[in-house]
Order: C-alpha cells, then structure tokens, then sequence
C-alpha cells in the first residue's frame, strides 16, 4: 500500500507530538512550516478579508506545505458558536477552488458524536493498526505533550528571573529538543528530567521582584507564539512571569473524557455570575480565569484574541468591568495582520511598569 | 401603581421574532416601547458605546439601548439561543444581556431569560411561563400569551414567504411594503436585522423597488425546504441560525429560480460569522456564473456610495443578458 503523506496546521511544540502520533499511524508526515510573515501574507491573500487571524495563519500554512505534495491534511473541527468549528469546511472548500486535491479529515470533538469520532479515526488509521497499538501510540505521545507543557511551564517561570537576558531562551529551545527526539515513554520521562535539570542549572535570582500576569484568550493565538509576536518571551524579558491559562494539556482532557477537569469546572463556576452561557470559542474561560487569576493574587491579566473575535469581544466587555470592580489592570491585544510587534511591546512595556509600580506600592504599605 | 414599560430595541432579534413578544405583552396587556427607527445619532451611540472591536450589529443595538434605557422600566434582552432545534444564535446574541449591563451603568432591570428549545428548561413555552409569572400572572394567562405570540409569530412569517418586506417596522395587522413581482429577480440576502433596516440597508430595498426589481430574501422560503438546503458541504451546516438561514436560502434559490438574475449579499463590517457565509456563496454562485455583489456595511458608508454600486451591478446584469 502507497504511503500517504499528510500535514496539519501548526500549533505550538505539539507539532512535535502529532508528527509522531501520525508516523506511528503509517504516514510520511510533511512538516507545516513555523508560521513566518509569508506564511501571514498567503494566508491574507487568499483568505476572506474579514476572517480571523488563526484562520487566515492556517491557510497560509497549507498553502506553504501543500506544494510539497500532500495527500491529506487532518485538523480539527467543532461545533460552535465558534466559527473554528467551520474552518476546515472552510478551507477545503478554497483550496479545492486552487486547484488542491487534498482530503481532510476533520476530528470533532468526541463529546459530542462518538461514533463519528470512531469513523474518522478508522479512517486516518488506513494501515489498520489494532486498536491497541493505536492506544499505546497516544499514549506515548499523550506522555509527549505532556512533558512539552511541563518543560514550557518551567521556562516561563525562570525567565524573568535569570541573571543573565536570553539565557533561559536559549537553554530552552535546546532542551527541548531531547524531548523531541525522544520517542517511548521511557526516554521521554528521562529526556524530560535532563530538561529540567539543565533549565535549573541557569544562574537566577529567586528573590526578585517578579510581578505575576495570568494571560487568556482565543486557544490559537494564545498557543502559537508566531501568531502574538512571542509575547511569553517578551513578558518574560520585562521581568513578569506569564501564566497561561492554557494548555493543551487541559484542554483535550476536558474535550475528551465525560468527566471533566476539576479545573475547567472552577473555571466555568467563577466565570457564572458575569456571564451564565457557553458563548463559543474561549469567552467563558477567559472570564473565568481572570477572576481565579485575581483570587490567587496576581497583578494583572492580558488577553489576547483574534481581531473581530466575538467570544472575546463580549468577553472583554465584561471584563472592563470586573478591572474596575476589583482594581486589577487588564491589557487587551486583537491582533490582525496589521499588528506590529514593536507597538505591541511598547504597550507591555508601560503595562508591566504599571505593574510593577502597584506591587511596590502594595509591599510599601504593608 | 401604573403598569411597567417594557423596552425593545428595533434591531437583531426585532426583525425575526418581535411578533412573538409583542403577542405576548399585548395578551397580558403589558405596555411595550420600541426604539425609534435607526437613525445616524444612534449609530453613533453605539459606536461610542460598544467596544470598538466590536461588529456593527452589536454597535447598533447598543446604540438602541442607549435610547431606550431612561424611558422604560425594564429592558428586554432575552438570551435566544435556539429555536428550530438545529441552530443557535452567534456568540454575540447569547453574551448580550452581560455585554450591556456591564456597559451602562444605572440600568433599569434587564430581563434576561434564556430560552432553548433544545431542552424542556428554557424552551419558548417555559420561559414564557416564567415571564409571565415573573410579572404576576397565572400560567394560564401566561399561556394563553405565549399561544397570542405564537399566532402572531405565524401570520409574521405567512406573510414574509409571500415577499411582504418589513421595512422599519415590524406590523403583522397591517403590513405595508409588498414586493414588486417582476421577472428581474435578484436575491438581496444578509441578516434580517441590515436587510430591514431601512438606515442600515442604507435604502436599497427601497432602492429595488422604485427600479423595478423583485427582491428574494432569505425569509421567503420556508424553513422545511430551506432544511433541505442546509449542508454546505456534504458534512456541515452552518452552526448559527441567521447564517444557515442565509446560505440554505441561497443554496435554494440558485437551484429553483431559473431567472434569478443575481445575488447580493448584504453584510456588516466585523462580522464574524459572515466571512465564512460569503466566500462559500461567493464560490457556488461564480460557479454558476450568476453574478454576485457583497456590500459591506461600517458606520462610514455613505447612501450615494452603495447606491452607485448597485447600480452597476445591475447594469452589468443588464448588459449582459442582452
Ligand atoms: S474563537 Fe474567535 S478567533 Fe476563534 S474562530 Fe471563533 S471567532 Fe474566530
């Protein structure tokens, strides 16, 4: 049988994962490209004007990688309110108009029509594996993101506190790696604990001044740094740690399994009293998070969506509202193609001071 | 003690579903206030208002709130989020009662009741009940109500498949505007709330009219056949129901009107469900090589602008069938 070869958007280190989730199924898996300026420019052009950033990201990416030849693309799907749920529909429907013949394999959330979800899987299992090698495969890989998420976590708590500027940085893209390569779950666990030893051996200074800044938004933007010109580092760099709310850890747990995460069901309950209804894409939590983020202390929250992102925009509504109420500063980025990154950093550069200026403020007085 | 006031705002919902409410209030004699028609100044009141990032459809209704909020004694923001059972309302529909009470401060109450006809809680029938007890009433009464609003809610949408095109004003006793029939047939499709909304459409219904042309729009084909039409693709439909109303319409009318002459669609700057409604009908009508024309509405279009446009558009058609 003719080995397929497929590609998928780009998201963050996860890439690595589905790459070895999807070598393990049979295929010649065609890296996406990291999203860049071309990327954006391909996806700008041929994408609707009024679509959102994530969607026109995505396109581009297929169009930079689909002339490597690719016979499928799998991603995922959803159901709304949210329009990613119809991207994929979307973006076969364009390329197929150029004159792409890929086929997409859409997975929707299990949740909602398990056999459905079974189908497509069968489907993207063409080699037909038993169902338990499938499951020792995400297993393996499952293992893989995890460790991913736990490495980017660490970073982002010892950046802005290394002595020496961009230390963490690139210690951090070199471990990474060991993870990369790793395949059993043996050689994860252990690339995982070499990653983090050598991130503990960067010189830092624990007793600083560090203010906290929880950060939530629309999954994509908040996930694939080429997307928010690295706002992580940047934050990092001024001397904040960033929590984000995020993590595909989180999240496909509580897309997959019926019992949902302790976690998102606080995060739902907090979200409640400002805004009772699921209104698609990540509104609620980001509503919900800030009000967590504000009950364990931290000194200010930056959203991030997508330009013309509507759960965001009731989302940040509500929250000028809680700002004021609870006198916590929120910064709010819609990013479009037009966003610069030098006025971006301009803007956390004043936000992180105002932090900083109200934690001195706070620790005077007491 | 007087008998409350109840505000309405003559936008989104106001064009889909007002007979249905106006049945129900007027059943329990409870006094209603519609907003004035749209006009520049509460445009502009809204855009001050709203978040800038916002689309424009939330940037009028804001700006109808705004009108409304000192002269009534409750406003009326009921969270629809299904109806047909198969669709739900765009995110900015369900988070609308939160967007505007923490927008304005010195509100009178909102009333705020879900309803979902996907499950036996919020369906239409039960949050009738509760709003009618809400102001007193038995459930009887409050039945009786929601029959009156269904009734009318019918003879509303009777009269939209015949072509009556409610411009400003929604009036199920009297409905003026009838469309003109004529073998010019032209498909003006968008969201209720821009195609009857006679400042927003920036006049191009009445535009059509005065030049002769039948206009087809999404709410004249009834929603048994249009559920026929629903899937864009061989898997999907679209998810929100003013969007699966306008592309089923579309997917309806390219296949069953053989003189259908063109299409427009008629859509708001910022939104966000569109894009995806556009490129697709974009796609299918080049396909069949019927001409089609998206106009794109922001709190800048001027009248003489989209005017020209449409007078282009339909002398190209002219032109061409020739
Ligand atoms: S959540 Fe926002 S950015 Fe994402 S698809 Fe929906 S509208 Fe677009």
């Amino acid at each position: 049988m003719k080995t397929l070869r497929i590609t998928f958007p780009y998201m963050g280190n996860y890439v690595h994962a589905f790459r070895g989730l999807l070598e393990d199924l049979g295929y010649e898996v065609v890296m996406p490209v990291k999203p860049s300026k071309r990327t954006l420019d391909l996806g700008v052009k041929y994408a609707p004007e009024f679509s959102c950033l994530p969607y026109k990201i995505v396109l581009g990416t297929y169009l930079e990688t689909l002339p490597k030849g690719v016979d499928r693309i799998v991603t995922s799907g959803g159901v709304g309110p949210c329009r990613a749920g119809l991207y994929a529909s979307l973006h076969e429907k364009i390329l197929k108009k150029m004159g792409y013949n890929v086929e997409f394999i859409v997975l929707e959330p299990p949740l909602v029509d398990l056999k459905g979800f079974y189908k497509t899987v069968q489907k993207l299992n063409y080699k037909n594996y038993s169902l338990w090698y499938i499951y020792k495969a995400i297993k393996r890989n499952w293992r893989k993101i995890k460790a991913l998420d736990t490495i980017e976590q660490k970073a982002l708590f010892l950046r802005p506190r290394e002595l020496k500027k961009g230390s963490v940085s690139a210690k951090y893209k070199e471990v990474l790696q060991y993870v990369i390569n790793a395949y059993s779950e043996k050689e994860i666990d252990e690339a995982e604990q070499e990653a983090l030893k050598q991130l503990d051996k960067i010189p830092v200074d624990l007793e600083k001044l560090v203010v906290k800044v929880g950060m939530v938004g629309e999954i994509y933007v908040l996930l694939e740094p080429s997307s928010n010109f690295e706002i992580e580092e940047t934050i990092g760099h001024l001397g904040a740690e960033v929590k984000r709310s995020m993590f595909l850890t989180g999240w496909t747990r509580d897309n997959t399994l019926p019992g949902k995460s302790e976690e998102l069901v606080s995060v739902k309950a907090a979200a409640k009293p400002y805004l009772p209804e699921l209104i698609g894409g990540h509104g609620q939590d980001s509503i919900g998070n800030a009000i967590l983020y504000i009950k364990q202390g931290f000194d200010g929250l930056i959203q991030l969506a997508p330009f013309t992102c509507i759960p965001e925009i009731v989302a940040r509504t509500i929250l000028t509202k809680i700002s004021q109420e609870h006198n916590f500063p929120i910064l709010t980025f819609f990013l479009d193609e037009q966003t610069g990154k030098a006025g971006m950093e301009t803007r956390l550069e004043a936000f992180i001071d105002l932090l900083k200026r109200k934690k001195l403020q706070k620790l005077s007085k007491s | 003690m007087n008998a409350p006031v109840i505000g309405i705002a003559r936008t989104l919902n106001y064009y889909a579903y007002y007979p249905f409410w106006q049945g129900f209030f007027d059943s329990l004699n409870l006094k209603t206030v519609v907003s004035s028609p749209t006009t520049k100044e509460i445009l502009d009141q809204g855009v001050k208002d709203a978040l800038a990032e916002a689309c424009l459809p939330i940037k009028l209704f804001f700006g109808h709130i705004a009108t409304l909020k000192t002269k009534v004694d409750y406003l009326f923001i009921p969270r629809i989020v299904n109806l047909n059972r198969k669709t739900v309302y765009c995110p900015k529909f369900l988070g609308l009662p939160d967007m505007i009470k923490y927008s304005y401060e010195n509100l009178p109450p909102v009333i705020d009741i879900r309803v979902d006809n996907r499950n036996l809680k919020d369906s239409l029938l039960i949050s009738s009940l509760k709003l009618a007890s809400f102001f007193g009433f038995s459930k009887l009464q409050g039945f009786k109500a929601y029959r009156e609003g269904i009734r009318r809610q019918n003879l509303y949408e009777n009269l939209l498949q015949k072509g009556y095109l409610p411009v400003n004003e929604v009036n199920v006793n009297s409905p003026k505007l009838f469309s003109v029939k004529s073998s010019f047939k032209i498909a003006l499709l968008g969201y209720p709330y821009l195609v009857y909304d006679n400042y927003v459409n920036l006049k191009i219904l009445e535009f059509l009219h005065k030049n002769n042309v039948q206009v087809l729009t999404a709410e004249q084909v009834p929603w048994p056949i249009r559920n026929k039409y629903a899937p864009f693709t061989n898997k999907k439909r679209l998810f929100w129901t003013f969007s699966d109303r306008v592309l089923s319409s579309f997917q309806y009318f390219l296949k069953n009107v053989p003189d259908l002459k063109g299409i427009i669609h008629l859509t708001a700057f910022g939104c966000g469900p569109d894009f995806i409604v556009d490129r697709i009908m974009e796609i299918d009508a080049g396909e069949q090589q019927i001409p089609y024309l998206t106009l794109t509405i922001d709190e800048h279009t001027g009248e003489a602008g989209l005017v020209t446009r449409v007078e282009a558009f339909l002398d190209m058609i002219k032109r061409k069938s020739r």
